[in-house]
């Protein structure tokens, strides 16, 4: 005996009807709700959209640079600060983005690249001022270059700000490979994702500084 | 009235097996043997996440909750299974099932779930319906791989960008590997009918 027995056949061919529309619905609505209306699929997405579309103020984030001084990434009439994150044990991606970020500097006006300060902002709480020294002279860099480190954990800023930060097991770090432009009132008001060509991203950029 | 359907019904009913899928799934999810399935991305799409649907669809082709009259066609299983398998290839799913004990225990449960619902549904189903399902799966590893493969930054953050390129490789050819299965199957299914 089937235990849809019970059933009348008409209650039976309803449901029969109804079911599979009701469960089609239901992981309709759950992915679009856990995806922000099919808008983010990956971590980093997720995090960057549910921080609010562009231009947004920047969450502060508390730092320490080079040469051991302690700053905020959002600082009053401060200059106009292009910021992405990286970690120095990191050997795939990080060296790309250094060398991108260094020539996407470079392809601005001479006037706007005084107009901007490049901020590497280290994710690895193992990178101390002095290892960040030691990095940045290896590289051919300009004065307004400044690595920095985050003083302390700040998952909850991080994730304010839209950056997605994850340790894995392995004990190397997960995050966005973007270029956050901020400007001197704390505003973040350009995002350029690591794919865009550092020429075509210069541009971008360009028409935001002052 | 028990929902166990197939208690009554000795042609289906096997104790064994009644207990070995949900024992082997809490093997194939627990320590030892999660984290080093997990350790890379392939092993965790290709073997875990796999393993535990056809154990759940061992358990489905004897274990019945929805009778036949209510669901004829078998659909509510099979969009029950089309769903919950979606949601765990969501890479944003895939990471915190992966970092997340809770996460992944509620992935494992869940793709158990979806495997019983797939194996109580497969046999009802028309062969349209079946061919549909089938097409559906070999599209999205298809497309899938492709993203993988040709992605240069990490889409699920709890993988090197390597494994996610490896992963991707084996996700196109496997699907081209799954095509070809999928043509000889309709083409055994038919035995040369003429449809239409």
């Amino acid at each position: 005996m089937e235990p849809g027995v019970m059933l009348s056949a008409k209650s039976l061919r309803f449901f029969g009807f109804a079911m599979p529309l009701l469960t089609a619905g239901f992981w309709v609505g759950l992915i679009g709700w856990w995806t922000l209306g099919f808008t983010a699929f990956t971590a980093t997405s997720h995090t960057f959209n549910l921080a609010g579309p562009l231009p947004r103020q920047a969450a502060s984030l508390a730092l320490v640079n080079h040469q051991g001084h302690f700053f905020s990434l959002i600082q009053p009439n401060g200059p106009y600060r292009l910021v992405y994150f990286h970690f120095l044990s990191c050997r795939q991606i990080c060296p790309l983005l250094h060398s991108r970020h260094l020539e996407i500097l470079r392809s601005l006006p001479p006037v706007k690249q005084a107009n901007l300060e490049l901020l590497a902002i280290s994710v690895d709480p193992a990178d101390t001022p002095d290892k960040l020294w030691a990095h940045l002279r290896h590289l051919d860099s300009p004065p307004n270059l400044v690595m920095a480190a985050l003083d302390g954990p700040q998952p909850q800023s991080l994730q304010a700000l839209g950056v997605s930060v994850v340790r894995k097991a392995d004990g190397s770090y997960n995050h966005p490979a973007f270029s956050f432009l901020i400007n001197p009132q704390g505003k973040m008001v350009l995002v350029v994702d690591g794919n865009t060509p550092p020429a075509q991203a210069a541009r971008r950029i360009e028409k935001e500084l002052p | 009235m028990s929902p166990v359907q197939s208690v009554s019904d000795k042609r289906f009913f096997r104790p064994g097996w009644f207990w070995a899928a949900p024992l082997a799934a809490v093997a194939v999810s627990s320590p030892p043997l999660s984290p080093w399935l997990q350790t890379t991305m392939a092993g965790h799409m290709l073997v875990q996440m796999p393993l535990l649907l056809l154990l759940g669809g061992a358990w489905g082709g004897r274990v019945t909750l929805l009778p036949a009259a209510a669901d004829p066609w078998g659909l509510t299983g099979l969009v029950w299974f089309v769903g919950t398998h979606l949601f765990w290839w969501i890479p944003r799913s895939l990471d915190l099932a992966t970092l997340q004990p809770g996460w992944g225990a509620l992935m494992h449960g869940s793709l158990f779930a979806a495997g019983w619902a797939l194996g109580q549904s497969w046999a009802r189903a028309p062969f349209a319906l079946q061919g549909t399902l089938a097409v559906h799966l070999v599209a999205l590893l298809l497309a899938m791989g492709v993203i993988y493969q040709g992605a240069l930054f990490v889409v699920c953050q709890s993988y090197p960008l390597e494994q996610q390129q490896e992963m991707g490789g084996l996700l196109f050819w496997g699907a081209g590997g799954l095509y070809l299965l999928l043509v000889v199957w309709a083409g055994i299914k038919l035995g040369g009918k003429k449809i239409g």
